[in-house]
């Protein structure tokens, strides 16, 4: 089938394009592409995968008949094979699902995935960047807290958190970036603070310093999981360590709240912005470091995991999808951990800022 | 109270919790400890270095210099970290063999300035002669900010190029190998750098846009200049904080009249 196409003097055609293999939550075995803009020295999109796993990337046939037999090739097997289709034949179809096995890692080590036409030394049709890491690995130790108000006059009130799942979601989001997280035992914390369930903020730093002193665990992060935090309208605090010397915290942390805003969270809002947190914890910042109300509000930069927001209230427009669905009538933020580094967005680069921060610790 | 073998079952569980108990024990821990270096599980051997860390004293420091080349760069950079608090005369010779024998470049990076943490211990030369053939850039720098510290002319007019020349996140590397100079000779040297008002560190916290959220390259300038000088400027001078112009201007004028 032909396909039209109107050139005046020039146009470059995009047959092929690469993207995430679902949508919805993050899945670790089908990670982010990140296709922000097509510049060198890539000259292609780029995923992440650590050595000795799996991942599947959605092909879509953009402007190529869907039955043009397409040959995929890897530029080097031993970083990564294709797995799927076994033959590098890809299924005829509107998209098709290639499954990739990152062979051996370095931080990284790469190979390009060359999409071919008719075979594998016919045309060039399209190019994935395939970084292969090896693992770098940073270490939860998660506290679950129940807070008793001073006098006893009101029942404790204990944690909620789901530490297990909000970790499968925190997992899912970095595993593209080679960074594994273990999970130490969960601490159970008893403490007396003046309202039950809540750690108060105001006048800083409240309570939140003698929270962090609890019990500790160096060369981790601890992550305290409460009830509430302050007046309620806080989800949660990142003290990363510059933080917590700039501010005299004692220990470095991150706070979560099982609620905030009169509202319970889903496992996935807590598990985003855990990972975000994170993602602070090893230097990253927002982008181009914005902060409201002169954020970014692209979907480039909407699609990230540093975004300021967790959601952001749908406006009806091209802008709220970023492939993560919506709570509550707010679109929620991206999980993509940036692989390109455009000059523009000054913060960008993050899987390399975030890697050398685990290596050159302590976080 | 734990004791040794509480420690190595704890290590060998992945119990991050026990490095408390290795801090309370102490030196007495790291024959213990040592053998856990070389387990076939890089987390616990990660684990154990951070133990040997916190218990400290001589056998500690052997035990760290035998991890700086492990094949898990987590774990030699666990070591090498964990040898700035332990570094001895003792440790000079190995620590020179263990960079001759070309560990990861991060590694590499952080040997030499391990070793000059000896300043007025050991001679120069040894460093200086690798500086001479080194090609690794990350081993470049180390062996360069290292010898700047034991006062090597060359090394640090290199140095204060590197320094004023860096940008970004390659800047607020060379401002902590400013810090770790530990001495007034580079303060002077901050002064361009107190009109660069580019971001060099988030502090900030999400959902406290009442904190300051970013330090920039001027900050860390100005409180590292006053640090190494031991400079008493008209105001106070903290780390959460932006100074303003007037405030840079007085330090820079302090600055300028330093030898």
């Amino acid at each position: 089938m032909a396909v039209p196409v109107s050139i005046y003097k020039e146009r470059r055609l995009v047959l092929l394009r690469w993207k995430r293999a679902t949508t919805g939550n993050p899945n670790a075995t089908k990670p982010e592409v990140d296709d922000r803009g097509f510049r060198s020295p890539e000259l292609a999109p780029i995923v992440g995968v650590l050595a000795g796993k799996q991942i599947t990337v959605r092909l879509e046939r953009v402007a190529i008949d869907a039955s043009a037999k397409l040959v995929l090739k890897s530029s080097d097997v031993t970083a990564m094979k294709v797995v799927s289709p076994a033959d590098g034949v890809v299924p005829n179809g509107a998209t098709a699902d290639i499954q990739l096995e990152g062979v051996t890692g370095g931080d990284p080590k790469e190979a390009v995935l060359e999409v071919h036409h008719d075979s594998d030394t016919g045309p060039l049709l399209s190019r994935l960047v395939v970084r292969v890491f090896t693992e770098r690995r940073v270490r939860i130790t998660p506290h679950l807290v129940t807070i008793a108000q001073t006098g006893g006059a009101v029942a404790a009130v204990a944690t909620t958190a789901n530490v297990n799942a909000i970790m499968d979601h925190v997992r899912a989001i970095w595993a593209p970036a080679g960074v594994a997280f273990t999970v130490g035992a969960s601490v159970n914390e008893n403490l007396t603070f003046a309202t039950a369930g809540v750690v108060s903020d105001n006048p800083f730093p409240g309570e939140i310093n003698t929270l962090l002193a609890t019990n500790h665990v160096a060369n981790t992060i601890n992550v305290y999981f409460v009830g509430g935090i302050g007046t309620g309208n806080t989800l949660g605090y990142g003290f990363s360590r510059p933080s917590s010397v700039t501010f005299g915290t004692g220990n470095p942390g991150i706070i979560l709240a099982d609620q905030a805003g009169g509202q319970a969270h889903d496992t996935p809002w807590a598990g985003n912005d855990l990972a975000h947190e994170i993602g602070h914890f090893l230097q990253l910042w927002h982008p181009n470091n914005l902060q409201p109300p002169n954020e970014r509000e692209d979907t480039w930069c909407r699609r990230m995991l540093m975004h300021n927001f967790n959601t952001e209230v749908i406006q009806g427009n091209w802008k709220d999808d970023v492939g993560y669905g919506a709570l509550g009538g707010s679109a929620r933020r991206g999980a993509l951990v940036t692989h390109k580094d455009i000059p523009h967005i000054t913060t960008d680069g993050e899987v390399r800022t975030a890697r050398a921060a685990v290596l050159s610790g302590p976080y | 109270m734990a004791t040794a073998q509480d420690v190595v079952l704890g290590v060998l569980a992945k119990d991050y919790g026990i490095q408390s108990a290795a801090a309370a024990l102490g030196p007495s821990l790291a024959p213990h400890l040592a053998p856990l270096v070389s387990h076939a599980d890089a987390e616990v051997r990660e684990l154990a270095v951070y133990c040997l860390d916190r218990a400290g004293g001589p056998g500690a420091g052997e035990a760290l210099v035998g991890a700086l080349g492990d094949a898990d760069v987590q774990v030699a950079a666990a070591a090498v970290k964990a040898l700035h608090h332990h570094v001895t005369p003792a440790l000079y010779g190995p620590l020179l063999t263990a960079y001759d024998r070309r560990p990861a470049p991060f590694v590499l990076r952080e040997i030499p300035l391990v070793i000059a943490r000896l300043r007025g211990q050991i001679p120069g030369s040894d460093l200086a002669a690798r500086a001479k053939v080194e090609t690794v850039p990350e081993a470049q720098e180390g062996l360069l900010v290292a010898r700047a510290r034991l006062g090597d002319a060359e090394a640090r007019e290199a140095f204060v190029a590197r320094l004023q020349g860096a940008r970004g996140a390659d800047l607020r590397r060379w401002l902590d190998h400013t810090e770790y100079q530990d001495d007034p000779w580079p303060a002077k040297h901050l002064a361009p750098l107190l009109d660069d008002e580019t971001a060099a560190l988030r502090v900030g916290v999400d959902a406290r846009p009442d904190l300051i959220d970013t330090l920039r390259v001027c900050d860390l300038a100005l409180v590292l200049a006053v640090k190494l000088a031991g400079l008493r400027p008209s105001f106070p001078v903290v780390r959460a904080k932006n100074y303003a112009a007037a405030e840079r201007a007085e330090v820079k004028a302090m600055l300028a009249r330093l030898p």
